[in-house]
């Protein structure tokens, strides 16, 4: 929520006094003493302090963060608090890492210099993780480290978290603010009751805004949960204007018009750039393009997405690269990928705008905020015959038309230079994406049990499912296992998988025949449920156990049939118990038809998740029970035995 | 698990995982006094989609003893012209790709972006060896299926020697002078396992070594040469062992109190710095950073043992269940962990200490259990005690009695069927590490979630109560987790009264033995799993079949008894005393593994006998 521009009135360079690399700070002796941390018992570690410091540059040109983390290990697991980790990148540098332990004696030993290491992993943006492993870290120990991170920009885009993983005791953060630049803070207050504390001190520089939150928790690992990002307490400055040097007020992102001109850029820069050197594109759209709108739309898309490589980095800006450097190079990041695709398409009269959108395990997307960091993937809308076609190029696996469920059912940003629109992407029912098994089995006079099975996958759970190995004969294998996990004691053979990605589609079928060891001369156990019961239970926890609100990847339906005929002298042996449960979660239903004449059996059992969040204890129950009354109803047996 | 690598897997270029065929894998190998030179020609159809993305990066690994001499990687178009051609200077670097936080290893990058299907990739490179030790290994088969493969090793001198590891009748191989040419076509693809571990070490492979001794005791005593200037003893480290032994009398509890200190004290973080990832950082420099990986934790120990008048030597191992030492192809290949041992000559040891040929063994990296307890992923391993006048191969001991599970069920059922008691499961050994884990880091909830889905796994069907957990205090780790049970529908009433029982099940499915040539790997230990019921008036014991099957991988046991309290005891206890388990043995494993099968499949009814 926008909550008030900070408004600065002194023009005075800035000069940073903070940080020097000669002193550390003092540790509390309450710091020494702690050994457990209240309301978090088996915590392995603590994060005694954490202090960000953000020195923004007025001249965009020497901007940094400065990161000061101090924790204290409780336990033996903890010393693995004692190896630190930190992205780095072309844009984002990190440097001067250094760090110290003290003992729980009094000894502090320093962090050597060659005790830090760099993985450089991809060249794109230079992207590597700078490490170190701390010495002496034992149980008992505090690590104290701190490092500069440099940025080429007035724009801090990363959120300032005051929770980890671990509990925290203070986190703060202060922004040193120029006197040229206008700031909106955002505060996402995602707790009750945490001391929090925010102060704004004019400087000879600007203004210096610093937020402090004590006595924070872990943000709780429950299963399904929503992002950390979403979760986690957590603050920012947004730019909202700068002064140029003749005073002239600059919007940046004050409102999503503004915000949106800003990462358009301009001829050598940002989207203008990228739409300004489009001669290669354009020739290769028409080289793909032939036939009706229908058909030109989705060869356009699948050139793309095919013949061009994708390096997965991305957000919504664009440097200094060109529509036809990507198709030069062969290669591009996620954003450039979708904005070729919109070159393309217009090369070939198929009206298409662009789209900014986040995936919903990323984190969600507050539209009254107008933070281009919200959104870390572009794709494109395009309009073919009337309707609206939403394309993703970045994925071989996702046809013409289909998103990824983590993009599905998301507020989106439809982007152009003129107008922006909001908009919510599509979403599959849970209907569109199931997963059904029909398995038609028979018993022989011997008592041995075989058939023939069959599993369709549409949908989302077809996109999963879609070239998840890389060669035809590594995805049969991997069915092969995945049908043979089900069934330990049958022989499964002739597995043939049949995959359409423009379809989403996949469908695998076998034979099964149950192995000698396993066959008893007068009884077969069949579990009806399977090859998708529900094994277990991910969600244990009572309902006002549970703290964070769930999200699934998408809302789906399982179906079983079973269908099973035994030889005359054979008996069913009581009947399973039939599931039947719905609540607002979803609903179980298991029905069976028996044919005793001729001695058949068709069993249909279907679990249906029709919702993606569960927000609060009630929906969060629902989905429980659903999960409790599957689990009790796919253990049951299909009991046939010899009279 | 955090494990230490030695980083003595040869180095081989990443061949595309899974993916297209490779038409032709020409390598040839000039040995030297001093290391080899390896010219490597590749060449791969692109044949189905999911190979452009597989092989849009083909990466050429280096380390500090391995250096990239030239490279040339060419795309040629169905139609024959070349699309794309990467030469040496081309190649982007990604540092540090190996294990841990940091390694040596680079990956030499040659970015392929514009494939299309029908393309051939040609590789071409050189690459110059400098090992410390003169063996390497190259795989027969791969992810990718091959046309034509051929291996060419040339002048390995006089102490040339290679093997074929279950190769037969895959590769042809004829020895030349001081070489070998290993040669194949039509090779299928590499079919993982189940309990193969990691395949790519027990795979069929062409072993080879060359100019160093071709006995065990020549590589102990070469690594014993390395290693022998690794500077020791200094006052600090003297120091620190007198205040450590200070109130101990017992040489054996010395021993112990020093490589507690090494396993607790010194955190393990896998950082390989220095020479190829072999030789150990020096005691004090361990000491200074509090840190260090095997081979470093080991020679820390050592260092302090000898300020207490101790000799001790480091052991090279294979820690992990990937592969078994061929003892008859002496050479570091295989190795990728060290550990101790303690020569025991002047001090006593106790019967359960794992002393083998008057040695100690000690694993400094283990951080859970006492010093004595060995992981079972280094149970049973072959071992080199690299003495520099007595190094030897040894075997260490497989001790089953310390691991395993226990599950106890007791309840009763009433005259609807419905069971309620409780159950608890005991973890001894390896298996209650993770558990000891969690205690010690995961807030409650997340034991408890754990805690609930291990009982829905281990007995379906059950609505499980109230949870709870502890760890068990002794020299092996151990934990026990406990629910309060219930199932409504535990007795099945059909023709006749059928329970629903379940057990801890050990083996692997017999299936995984049919048309299989590399050995299974499990984990030894007893599992036991016994239920106690009390049932109602006038129902006769339940008919679970008894059994009792021993061979020379275990046995498994089944009784069922009525105790003087009236309690129908059904217990079923499972023994596996090895670890890694060959072919010749499959018929042994058939038998108990399917014997297990049986029993669980098995229902166990409750039917009185005609006129009971």
């Amino acid at each position: 929520m926008l909550n008030r521009l900070v408004g600065l009135c002194v023009l005075v360079l800035l000069v940073s006094t903070l940080g020097s690399a000669a002193s550390w700070p003092d540790i509390p002796e309450s710091d020494r003493k702690l050994v457990e941390v209240p309301g978090s018992p088996n915590s392995a570690a603590v994060v005694l302090f954490r202090e960000g410091r953000v020195f923004l540059s007025e001249d965009s040109r020497s901007s940094f963060l400065e990161v000061y983390t101090r924790i204290k290990i409780l336990t033996q697991e903890g010393v693995d608090y004692g190896s630190i980790s930190i992205s780095s990148s072309d844009y984002m540098r990190v440097k001067n890492l250094e760090g110290r332990t003290h003992l729980p004696g009094g000894k502090i030993v320093v962090l050597p210099k060659d005790a830090t290491f760099k993985k450089e992993y991809s060249d794109y943006y230079g992207s590597s993780v700078v490490s170190c492993a701390l010495p002496e870290v034992v149980e008992g120990a505090i690590v104290e480290y701190r490092y500069r991170t440099y940025f080429d920009s007035i724009f801090f885009p990363r959120m300032w978290y005051f929770q980890a993983e671990i509990p925290t005791l203070v986190s703060t953060v202060a922004f040193e603010i120029p006197h040229n630049i206008a700031f909106a803070p955002l505060v996402y207050k995602t707790l009750p009751n945490v001391e929090f504390k925010e102060e704004f001190r004019e400087t000879v520089s600007g203004g210096r805004l610093t937020y402090s939150a004590m006595n924070l928790p872990p943000v709780p690992d429950e299963p399904s949960r929503f992002p950390f990002r979403d979760l986690a307490y957590r603050a920012m400055l947004l730019p909202t204007s700068r002064r140029g040097s003749d005073g002239m007020k600059i919007s940046l992102f004050d409102t999503w018009k503004n915000t949106v001109d800003v990462v358009w850029g301009y001829r050598d820069w940002g989207y203008g750039h990228f739409f300004g050197d489009t001669g290669s594109a354009k020739k290769q759209a028409k080289a793909v393009a032939s036939g009706t709108a229908s058909e030109v739309a989705p060869k356009v898309f699948r050139w793309v997405r095919d013949e061009i490589d994708t390096e997965p980095f991305g957000n919504v800006w664009v440097g200094e690269t060109s529509a036809d450097d990507v198709v030069k190079d062969r290669k591009g990041d996620l954003t450039e990928k979708a904005l070729l695709l919109h070159v393309m398409l217009k090369a070939v009269h198929i009206d298409s705008e662009l789209v900014w959108v986040n995936p919903k395990n990323r984190s969600r997307v507050e539209q009254n905020i107008p933070n281009p960091e919200q959104f870390s993937r572009v794709i494109v809308v395009a309009h073919v015959n009337g309707k609206q076609v939403w394309l993703d190029p970045t994925d071989r696996t996702l046809s013409f038309g289909k998103l990824k469920p983590s993009m599905q059912g998301v507020p989106c940003l439809i982007v152009e230079k003129k107008k922006q629109e909001w908009s919510v992407t599509p979403h599959l029912p849970a209907e569109g994406s199931t997963r059904e098994a029909v398995l038609d089995l028979g018993i022989d006079g011997d008592g041995r049990v075989t058939g023939a099975g069959r599993l369709n996958l549409t949908g989302n759970h077809a996109w999963l499912r879609l070239e998840w190995k890389d060669s035809e004969a590594a995805i049969n294998e991997a069915w092969t296992e995945w049908v043979e996990d089900s069934y330990e004691n049958f022989d499964i053979t002739e597995v043939v998988v049949t995959e359409s990605i423009e379809n989403q589609l996949v469908t695998v079928s076998w034979k099964m025949s149950q192995r000698d060891d396993d066959v008893i001369a007068d009884e077969v156990v069949l579990f009806p449920a399977e090859p998708l019961s529900v094994g277990s239970n991910p969600y244990t926890l009572a309902p006002n156990q549970r703290w964070t609100p769930l999200q699934l990847s998408f809302a789906d339906v399982d179906r079983v049939v079973l269908n099973l005929s035994w030889p005359e002298g054979w008996v069913l042996d009581g009947e399973p118990a039939l599931g039947k449960f719905s609540n607002d979660a979803g609903a179980l239903a298991t029905s069976m038809e028996i044919n005793e004449a001729e001695r058949r059996v068709s069993l249909t059992r279907e679990l249906t998740i029709s919702k993606m969040e569960f927000i609060g204890s009630g929906p969060y129950g629902n989905l429980r029970d659903l999960y409790i009354a599957a689990l009790e109803n796919d253990a049951e047996e299909l009991i046939v035995v010899a009279e | 698990m955090k494990r230490s690598l030695l980083v003595v897997c040869a180095l081989f270029s990443a061949l595309g995982a899974n993916a297209a065929t490779i038409a032709e894998r020409s390598i040839e190998y000039q040995l030297s006094d001093s290391g080899m030179r390896e010219h490597a020609q590749i060449q791969v159809e692109i044949e189905e989609s999911g190979d452009l993305l597989a092989w849009s990066e083909y990466s050429i690994f280096i380390d500090d003893h391995i250096e990239l001499l030239s490279a040339s990687i060419k795309v040629v178009g169905a139609d024959g012209d070349t699309v794309d051609s990467v030469k040496k200077r081309d190649l982007r670097e990604e540092t540090s790709v190996g294990f841990g936080l940091h390694s040596s290893t680079t990956a030499m990058v040659a970015d392929l972006p514009t494939l299309s299907l029908g393309d051939r990739i040609f590789i071409d490179f050189v690459r110059m060896h400098e090992p410390l030790f003169l063996a390497d290994w190259e795989p027969i088969l791969l992810d990718t299926p091959q046309k034509n493969l051929s291996i060419r090793i040339s002048g390995g001198g006089q102490r040339f020697r290679w093997q074929l590891r279950r190769g037969d009748g895959l590769v042809e191989i004829k020895e030349t002078e001081s070489g070998v040419h290993c040669w194949g076509r039509d090779l299928p693809r590499k079919k993982p396992r189940d309990g193969a571990g990691d395949t790519l070490s027990v795979g069929p492979a062409l072993v080879w070594a060359w100019g160093q001794s071709a006995d065990w005791a020549g590589v102990a005593e070469r690594y014993a040469e390395l290693t022998e200037d690794v500077s020791r003893g200094t006052d600090r480290i003297r120091q620190l062992v007198e205040g450590e032994t200070a109130d101990l009398d017992a040489t054996r509890e010395k021993v112990l109190a020093l490589a507690d200190y090494a396993r607790l004290k010194v955190r393990y973080e896998a950082v390989e710095i220095g020479v190829g990832g072999w030789i150990p950082t020096p005691a004090d420099e361990v000491l200074d950073r509090g840190w260090g990986d095997c081979k470093d934790k080991s020679e820390f120990l050592k260092t302090l043992l000898e300020a207490i008048g101790l000799k001790a030597h480091l052991v090279l191992i294979h820690n992990g269940r990937s592969a078994m030492l061929d003892p008859m192809f002496p050479s570091t290949l295989g190795f990728n962990h060290c550990i101790l041992a303690v020569e025991t000559e002047g001090f006593e040891t106790l019967p359960s200490d794992p002393v083998i040929d008057g040695l100690l063994f000690l694993d400094p990296t283990f951080d859970r259990g006492v010093a004595e307890w060995l992981s079972p992923y280094i149970q049973g391993q072959w071992a080199l005690v690299t003495d520099a006048e007595n190094g030897r191969l040894l075997k260490l001991p497989v001790r089953f009695s310390e691991e395993g599970r226990m599950m106890r069920v007791q309840g009763g059922i009433d005259e609807e069927g419905a069971f309620s008691g409780a159950a608890q499961v005991y973890m001894t050994g390896f298996r209650a590490v993770g558990w000891l884990r969690d205690q010690d880091s995961e807030a409650p909830e997340r034991i408890e979630e754990t805690t609930r889905k291990y009982f829905h796994h281990v007995l379906p069907g059950m609505t499980l109560g109230n949870v709870t957990w502890r760890e068990i205090e002794g020299p092996v780790p151990a934990f026990v987790i406990e629910a309060v049970i219930s199932d409504d529908r535990f007795v099945r009433s059909g023709r006749s009264r059928r329970l629903r029982f379940s057990y801890l099940d050990t083996l692997p499915e017999s299936r995984e033995l049919d048309d299989r040539d590399e050995p299974m790997v499990v984990l030894p230990g007893i599992n036991l799993t016994q239920w106690n019921l009390v049932l109602p008036e006038g129902w006769c014991p339940p008919t679970a079949e008894p059994a009792s099957i021993g061979n020379s991988i275990g046995s498994i046991d089944q009784t069922v008894e009525v105790d003087e309290a009236g309690r129908v005891v059904i217990t079923r206890k499972t023994t596996v005393r090895r670890s890694w388990i060959g072919v010749e043995s499959f018929e042994h494993l058939r038998e108990l593994a399917s014997a297990e099968n049986r029993l669980s499949r098995g229902s166990v009814r409750i039917e009185c006998p005609e006129g009971g």
